[in-house]
């Protein structure tokens, strides 16, 4: 049991140095290929401001010095003062996180559902017209930029149909298009992935060991199959909504949804550096953190994970 | 393959070559071919729809952008940008990418740890999010975008080609190449290189349409090219706020979008399936 | 002694791109209770496929057609529904493949699987599952069976991942067990017990056994009656003394004149010319012609007559009189 533990102990370091290793790249940027003064500061700072903020960064010291002054501050939660609202970096993505993670969950939901669904539907049933057709549509799904499809939608379904709100968050029914936006390319990796993961596991000994016991189909494929394709399954999902997060930026601004996406952009647009900068630290953290989840989880669902052969 | 997936499989590989090379010729000829010069402004004729419908004129094919410009010229003239972008930062993407790939690969240890650290740290940080900070800090320039994208792109490459590499460096004629003292850099490139470069290939080919579709995006927003170059994702962006009246001014440039990396993932999934005999699904 | 399995005319032919693999080709053969049945023969003789076919796990599609009657307890498997056919296969019907390593489900503990089999067969009723388990798997020689059972197949051994196979192919009282080379993948040791084992099995319980292997040396040891296999036929089928002591087919001959014998000199032994044929290319003649040394013309374009003898034990040849035996 001792490896084990040790695999785990493994994982949360290296976790640690992603991190970490995010704030040094962050740094970089903005300090480096950036100045940092401009770049932090509102346009019309007065030159005394600057003076201070320089003296506040420390841009005298050395850069190691500076470095440790910014990781501090992130530690801390200090983000810097958004300057467009006058308010810390934090407590506005604190405000508009849920938004996010509500269109993100919903997203990555329709994706798992319609895409793991698909995917099995085509592997029982290989080659067949609609295996073709969803293959097809996969296709379609990973080449189609997420921008045209959410206009694409908003005028079929909002302008001409009218069924559905063009924007906005109120309500169940304004998440349904950013959602299926925000998931139509997830969608489609999950759907082809399973399928074929699926295919690959009807074709192992151990499968055929189950249709030699005398196991019913729905057995077979729901519990001796998926539990043995849970991992990799696992793996492309988190994954996907990973990718999902970042997506939203783009969902987000065609939407008008009120998340950190929005928030970014118009933050990009306004030449408000600091929440830039902020959101793509506590985002990066995120991930981290999401992908350390997983490794966990994926930990406890298959035994063979951590052991030294 | 059975015969009739053969027959129609000949027939979707030459069209889609058939598109890229339209791609191409277009990328390089756009602004001499182009009916129009798309940045040129026409208010009279602002937002003039495709010839197919009511009040649309073949002077027009697909219809006039919100401000009178053409947008059949926008689509052939925009194709430079998307071709630029796409081949400049897949292929600097791709050259660092493979020669950290096969340095991680071959030497193993200390060098490879490291690589691989900076690679999952690289990968921690969304590539739009980094897109955005970069060009925050920098300034959105064709010349960033590209830049921007090579950076934070060279991890797939790296990745494959390390694996390959570390398999190849146990192979027997490997294995004597080093025994008969040959400079490393002479084996990675003579011995090791063509082994992988079949995956490269089919990972450069499908990264085009990724890179293609992240551009897109970049303009979309805003942090592209700047008006008025022309570009795909920004003619998107600006018919977006019409599409309650004129679908064209988006759908258009969309569907070109679509089209192109629709045929480079068919390509790349062509040239997987004959490159690799394993792959049966 | 009763007949449990009584195979007619079975066939099962695969269309491929290169034309028709007929794997299995005509096969017949009887099997009675208790009785343990070898059927030996080369890679690619069809022994697996014929296996297969009789479980009827050979994927149906278009591809693929079985022909034939197989009458187990009286009832022929080959026209029972998908779901009838479910029911036989781990109840009454079951099987013993080739590689331990792979044949278990990893993510799931032995004592699910093995469990497992038993609720797939609710009209199997036994009272306590996991005594039964445990009993099981003392029977297939297992050490500490409650330590075992709650072990991932990939902490076991080959030799125990075997055992564990052939315990769950038992758990629910099979009538027939078919074992398709269980010791193919094992070491020679291993092989040693798991044969003594699988005689047990039919001491004890009375089950029938079909034993495939490629290993004659085995099938002396363990079979009442053979039948050898060659180009998806079955060239030979007689009780094991014959089989050994008056071979009747020339391929028959051929194998065991290959074989070395332990306490006789040899300075070489006597290879086999030639290669097993495509099985896309066989003609109307004999398959074994073209390595047969007492072919005659006629061999290579006459179909071969099925020569019987008692009890349903039968060989193939077109040359009759070579067995020494009229047709009758």
């Amino acid at each position: 049991m001792n490896d084990r533990w040790r695999y785990l102990l493994e994982r949360l370091i290296q976790a640690a140095v992603c991190v970490w290793g995010v704030s040094v790249i962050i740094f970089c940027i903005t300090h480096f290929i950036g100045d940092p003064v401009q770049l932090l500061m509102p346009a019309e700072a007065s030159q005394a401001d600057r003076l201070a903020y320089q003296q506040a960064l420390g841009l005298d010291k050395s850069a190691f010095e500076r470095y440790i002054i910014f990781f501090a501050n992130v530690l801390q939660g200090d983000l810097g003062q958004s300057y467009r609202f006058n308010t810390p970096v934090l407590a506005l993505i604190w405000d508009k996180f849920p938004a996010t993670f509500e269109l993100a969950v919903a997203a990555i939901v329709f994706a798992i559902i319609v895409g793991v669904g698909s995917g099995i539907l085509c592997a029982i049933r290989p080659n067949t017209w609609w295996d073709h057709c969803f293959e097809w549509l996969s296709l379609s799904g990973m080449a189609a930029p997420t921008f045209w499809v959410g206009i694409m939608l908003i005028m079929f379904f909002s302008v001409e149909l009218r069924w559905l709100p063009t924007s906005g968050r109120s309500g169940l029914a304004s998440l349904v298009l950013p959602a299926i936006t925000l998931g139509w390319y997830s969608t489609a990796v999950i759907s082809r992935m399973t399928r074929s993961t699926l295919l690959e596991t009807l074709e192992t000994d151990f499968i055929k060991t189950s249709v030699l016991k005398g196991a019913p189909s729905h057995i077979i494929i729901f519990k001796h199959c998926l539990k043995f394709m849970l991992p990799t399954l696992l793996t492309i999902i988190s994954l996907q909504f990973v990718t999902l997060l970042a997506g939203a930026v783009i969902t987000e601004t065609i939407f008008s949804w009120p998340g950190i996406g929005r928030l970014l952009i118009q933050s990009a647009y306004g030449g408000d550096y600091p929440v830039v900068q902020g959101i793509t630290v506590v985002c990066s953290i995120i991930f981290v953190l999401i992908q350390l989840a997983v490794d966990v989880v994926q930990f406890f669902l298959d035994p063979r994970i951590g052991h030294r052969q | 393959m059975t015969l009739l997936n053969l027959r129609s499989a000949n027939l979707k590989i030459q069209i889609t070559l058939f598109v890229l090379i339209v791609f191409v010729i277009l990328g390089l000829f756009g602004a001499w071919l182009a009916p129009y010069d798309p940045t040129q402004q026409d208010l009279s004729q602002a937002l003039a729809p495709p010839f197919w419908h009511a009040g649309g004129t073949t002077a027009h094919l697909l219809g006039t952008a919100p401000l009178g410009q053409d947008i059949l010229s926008g689509i052939m003239v925009g194709a430079q940008v998307s071709l630029l972008v796409s081949l400049c930062a897949v292929a600097l993407s791709g050259l660092f990418g493979v020669f950290i790939g096969l340095v991680a690969g071959y030497r193993g240890g200390w060098v490879d740890t490291v690589c691989m650290r900076v690679a999952d740290i690289q990968l921690s940080i969304p590539f739009i999010l980094l897109a955005i900070v970069m060009i925050g800090a920098m300034g959105p320039k064709l010349s960033n975008v590209i830049f921007v994208i090579a950076v934070t792109n060279w991890v797939t490459y790296a990745k494959v080609v390390r694996t390959e590499t570390m398999r190849l460096r146990e192979r027997d004629f490997v294995k004597s190449a080093r025994v008969s003292a040959t400079p490393t850099g002479l084996i990675l490139l003579r011995h090791i290189l063509p082994n992988v470069i079949n995956s490269i290939v089919v990972i450069a080919t499908l990264d085009i349409g990724k890179v293609i579709i992240f551009e897109s995006g970049l303009s979309f927003l805003g942090l592209s090219v700047q008006p008025p170059t022309p570009s795909w994702g920004a003619m998107l962006a600006d018919g977006r706020k019409y599409i309650s009246i004129a679908y064209w001014p988006s759908m258009f440039p969309g569907i070109a979008i679509f089209v192109v990396v629709l045929c480079f993932n068919f390509l790349g999934n062509f040239l997987r399936t004959i490159w690799d005999p394993q792959s049966k699904h | 002694m009763q007949t449990l399995l009584s195979v007619a005319n079975l066939q099962t032919h695969f269309e491929t791109p290169q034309g028709v693999v007929q794997a299995v080709n005509d096969v017949s053969f009887q099997l009675k209770k208790g009785e343990i049945l070898g059927i030996v023969g080369e890679s690619g003789s069809g022994k697996s496929v014929m296996a297969q076919s009789l479980m009827r796990v050979v994927p149906e599609s278009n591809l693929s057609k079985i022909s034939g009657e197989v009458y187990f307890n009286g009832i022929d498997l080959m026209t029972l529904s998908p779901k009838q056919m479910q029911n036989v296969r781990g109840s009454s019907i079951a099987m013993v493949t080739q590689n331990p390593s792979t044949s278990l489900n990893p993510v799931f503990t032995v004592q699910d699987q093995l469990l497992e089999t038993l609720k797939f067969h609710p009209q199997q009723k036994f009272k306590n599952p996991k005594e039964r388990m445990l009993q099981l798997m003392t029977e297939v020689q297992l050490p500490s069976p409650e330590l075992i059972a709650k072990r991932y197949p990939f902490q076991l051994s080959g030799g125990m991942k075997q055992r564990i196979s052939i315990a769950m192919a038992l758990m629910c009282e099979p009538e027939l067990l078919i074992a398709d080379e269980p010791t193919t993948a094992l070491d020679v040791t291993i092989q040693a017990q798991i044969l003594e084992l699988i005689k047990n099995i039919r001491n004890t319980h009375g089950t029938s056994i079909i034993f495939i292997t490629h290993d004659l040396g085995v099938v002396a040891q363990l079979c009442d009656t053979v039948g050898v296999m060659y180009a998806g036929q079955l060239v030979e089928y007689n009780t094991v003394e014959e089989i050994f002591k008056h071979p009747r087919h020339p391929y028959t001959q051929a194998l065991l004149a290959s074989n070395p014998v332990f306490g006789k000199k040899q300075t070489s032994l006597k290879a086999m010319k030639g290669q097993p044929p495509q099985l896309t290319q066989l003609g109307a003649g004999c398959a074994f012609a073209d390595r047969c040394e007492q072919a005659l013309p006629l061999c290579h374009h006459t179909k071969t007559d099925l020569i019987r003898l008692e009890n349903h034990y039968h060989h193939r040849c077109s040359i009759p009189t070579l067995s020494g035996l009229p047709s009758l």
